[in-house]
């Protein structure tokens, strides 16, 4: 049978039970050991005669539809979203940076820039949000981001930029957000921060010694620990509605331990309540070397995982419930969320899932006003610079990061991850230009992903687990 | 008699058919805009807002220094979120004490007395659009001295504007296709969707569509009320506009679930149907689904679709899951490119309201087929 006449399907078992993931219906299916066998079979000999079978293709499953053209259908309106629409600028207020830690993009292990005393002055930051303020007429609240280097290292510039936007952008919702290593958070910074709205995300990795393993001070290679937390632990007690504001992020170090983490977390509770936790791995994007999991990280993270399962299936009362492990599972119910709704077929032109339109959601712009798609992108690569503030955007670009599955085409087209798909320009980036073989690589790891996931659904519904369960007991 | 400056504020989209509209521009000797700075508008051209064709008026960020060459101030409802307190009240009181007009179609219910004390010792007009005192008593004591509660037929041809939702450029098009009908010789009444309708001169939504009465005299009043137009106005053709939308569109945002809208059509029984959408890559069974909604929820056939230069910002909608619809304009060249790909997948003619030359196009689709209605032998 050729393949474009076979059913898009992925097919699998788990627990001894048979199920196939419909792609057109975004949808799984428990079938019968026959039907399931007679899916898999290399020719069709009959096979398709089976009643369930046919059952099921009247259903409308089974179904060989596929996309026939990639292209993303937000690349004919791109002026219009960047136009009308923007969310977001961040805003690379420095290039330099009071820490040196070990995993940073900046630091000379990923093809990117590194750090340097470059900083943004008013004047381009002031043009900076007049771009976002008249780019943004249909968007209901826009926010500005402050970014680094260690952003607090400019912190005139900061409050001089938030003044300026609360009264440049009078009558829309405006919203301000800091990302820092929490080393310049002392009183007299924050004193000055407060009266914005403004959401400060902190880096802390953990508990000291794996903090300080990676993130250390430039000026004397220390750790840097102390000085973040007693900051947070003092500004906390004199302004307690900070909290509300804050938010941590951890970068998670794959050669460590994860269960230090998890009791850190659960030891510090008075810390960390009322404020987010999100975790991410340290980035293997544009990296030199690939980073290796430590055996005993990952037999840690994943029994955490599984206690927060039996946390949420309400067969123990305590399990690590931080937004780090929640992120592990956001997929998995994001999925369960919507597995009762009816889907459209493919389009026959449709996009994978995963790029957003460059520049919309997250424009980051750098102190030398470039554009680029996210703060998260390389500085270096020159795919990646969109625009800048004199010229505008550059759409034609934009269209080719925006429509990233044209690499790879051909395996789009029969990918049964298409719909739920996290890939966009940044994992397909060689560090100058996009690549087929970059972007390959990613895709394995977004098969493998989609096909954990849709077991582990699987896995939770035979447990008994119910839509109504992830509200009560995560507030996802 | 020498026309009136007028300041229109907070200026945005919700306010730009107004300035599309001859029978509102022509009524005023100078046009000035106000709006807030971060709606994005200032500077630019007023169709900005809507992304439709240049109107040729300059929108301000200033209110005070453009207020003194102002006789009237129109302090105008807006689509973008706004702060009485902080934004419209303090320019209300300010534009009063320059001794200024004061209209107001944004619902001012709580100062309104305030305003118009103030108004008064300061000797200016205060005109609130928003006092809309057509309850249903009058309709329920005619029917309870007839001793009937029955639907009584029009003898005037009714053509019907409804929309999916709010932003489908509903009020442009009634708006257009009442100035269109006119221009061709016709005498048209019209009960527009918006509160403020009698800015214009034609009539608002009635009130007692919203009161506290059973949903059956609701419909009773309401067919009663275009009786009272069709007898006291006598015109050749009556245009109805439903506010909202037609049907739920998600478990959010209900559109009052096309009550509005199914009350509306049990009350009267039009003769001419245009429907007006978003804009979206829509495929034929799409079409043909709405069709079909429309048919069978209101018993209604569409004569045309109305595609509007605005997109559902689905981002928002799947991210924000907000309480209103979100959405994107579009601009002329793309929306001329897309209805044409519109109108080979449609059975029923498709246009842009904003298109020039589209308002003429659906008026002579409508008079060919309300004529047709004229040939047939009816007493």
């Amino acid at each position: 049978m050729p393949i474009d006449k076979k059913p898009l399907i992925n097919s699998f078992e788990n627990m001894n039970k048979f199920y196939f993931f419909d792609v057109n219906k975004n949808k799984i299916i428990n079938v019968d050991e026959e039907t399931y066998k007679a899916l898999n079979a290399p020719e069709t000999t009959g096979s398709s005669e089976l009643p369930s079978i046919k059952k099921l293709k009247n259903q409308g499953y089974l179904s060989n539809n596929r996309v026939e053209k990639i292209e993303h259908i937000n690349g004919r309106m791109l002026e219009e979203l960047l136009g009308y629409n923007l969310r977001k600028i961040i805003l690379q207020v420095t290039q330099n940076c009071n820490f040196r830690c070990n995993y940073c993009v900046y630091s000379g292990s990923y093809v990117n820039r590194i750090h340097s005393n470059k900083r943004m002055d008013f004047a381009t930051a002031r043009k900076g949000i007049d771009f976002l303020i008249a780019h943004s007429k249909d968007s209901k609240e826009i926010d500005i981001g402050f970014y680094g280097g260690e952003p607090l290292l400019e912190i005139d510039l900061i409050t001089q930029c938030m003044d300026y936007a609360v009264k440049a952008a009078e009558g829309k919702n405006v919203t301000f957000s800091l990302t820092t290593n929490g080393s310049l958070l002392n009183e007299a910074n924050v004193k000055r921060l407060l009266g914005y709205k403004l959401r400060i995300t902190v880096s802390l990795d953990g508990p000291q010694e794996v903090h300080d393993k990676n993130r250390t001070f430039a000026s004397n290679g220390c750790g840097t620990f102390n000085a973040v937390y007693n900051n947070i632990r003092r500004i906390v007690e004199k302004y307690p509605e900070i909290k509300r504001n804050l938010s941590f992020s951890m970068v998670i170090d794959p050669t460590a331990q994860f269960n230090c983490l998890d009791e850190f977390i659960a030891g510090e509770e008075e810390f960390f309540n009322e404020s987010a936790v999100m975790g991410s791995f340290i980035s293997n994007v544009y990296r030199d070397d690939q980073l290796q999991f430590s055996e005993n990280f990952v037999g840690e993270w994943e029994y955490s995982k599984f206690r927060f399962l039996l946390f949420v299936l309400g067969k123990i009362s305590v399990a690590n419930n931080s937004q780090l492990i929640r992120a592990a599972y956001r997929e998995h119910f994001e999925y369960i969320s919507k597995s009762h709704r009816e889907i459209t077929p493919l389009a026959k032109q449709d996009h994978h899932s995963g790029p957003c339109v460059p520049g919309q959601i997250r424009l980051f712009m750098s102190t030398d006003a470039n554009f680029y798609p996210c703060e998260r992108v390389s500085e270096t690569s020159d795919i990646m610079k969109i625009g800048n503030i004199e010229d505008g955007f550059y759409f034609d670009k934009i269209e080719e990061l925006l429509n990233v599955g044209k690499l790879t085409e051909e395996n789009c087209k029969e990918c049964f991850a298409f719909r739920n798909c996290r890939i966009c320009a940044s994992l397909s980036d060689d560090g100058n230009q996009l690549s087929k073989e970059t972007k390959l690589k990613a895709c394995q790891d977004v098969r493998f992903n989609v096909d954990e996931m849709l077991k582990d659904v699987c896995t939770l519904k035979e447990c008994g687990f119910k839509k109504e369960m992830i509200q009560m007991t995560t507030g996802f | 008699m020498n026309k009136e400056s007028v300041l229109i504020y907070p200026y945005d989209s919700q306010f730009t058919p107004l300035l599309r509209h001859k029978g509102f521009v022509d009524n005023y000797d100078k046009i000035q805009l106000s709006s807030l700075p971060g709606w994005g508008l200032c500077g630019k051209d007023a169709s900005y807002a809507d992304g439709g064709e240049f109107i040729g008026l300059t929108v301000s960020q200033e209110f005070d220094e453009i207020l003194s060459e102002a006789d009237t101030v129109i302090f105008a409802e807006a689509d973008n979120p706004y702060h009485l307190e902080k934004m419209i009240y303090p320019k209300i009181f300010s534009a009063i004490e320059a001794g200024k007009n004061i209209v107001t179609l944004i619902q001012v219910d709580e100062k309104a007395d305030e305003i118009k004390k103030k108004c008064e010792r300061k000797g200016v007009r205060f005109t609130n659009y928003r006092e809309n005192s057509l309850d249903h008593t009058d309709f329920l004591d005619q029917m309870k001295s007839e001793f009937k509660k029955e639907i009584v037929d029009s003898r005037i041809p009714i053509l019907a504007v409804i929309g999916l939702a709010e932003h489908t450029n509903k009020f442009q098009l009634q708006l257009d296709l009442k100035a269109t009908i006119e221009n061709m010789g016709y005498k048209v009444s019209m009960v527009g969707s918006r509160a403020y309708c009698e800015l214009l001169g034609f009539h608002s939504f009635p009130a007692f569509m919203k009161e506290v009465i059973s949903e059956s005299d609701k419909i009773l009043c309401y067919n009663r009320y275009i009786k009272r137009i069709e007898l006291t106005e006598k015109p050749d053709l009556i245009i109805v506009a439903v506010p909202g939308g037609f049907m739920r569109y998600n478990n959010k945002i209900i559109n009052d679930f096309g009550i509005t809208a199914y009350e509306i059509f049990q009350a009267i029984v039009p003769d001419a149907v245009v429907l007006s959408l978003f804009h979206e890559k829509y495929t034929v069974d799409y079409l043909d689904g709405i069709i079909k909604s429309v048919k069978y929820k209101l018993g209604l056939e569409i004569d045309a679709f109305n595609i509007s230069n605005r997109q559902i910002d689905w981002v928002e909608m799947t991210n924000s899951q907000p309480d209103v619809i979100s959405t994107l304009t579009l601009n002329p060249e793309f929306m001329k490119k897309s209805i044409e790909e519109c109108k080979a997948l449609s059975q029923i003619p498709v246009f842009n309201i904003l298109e020039k030359g589209d308002a003429e196009r659906i008026t002579n689709l409508i008079i060919d087929k309300l004529s047709e209605i004229e040939m047939a032998v009816n007493f």
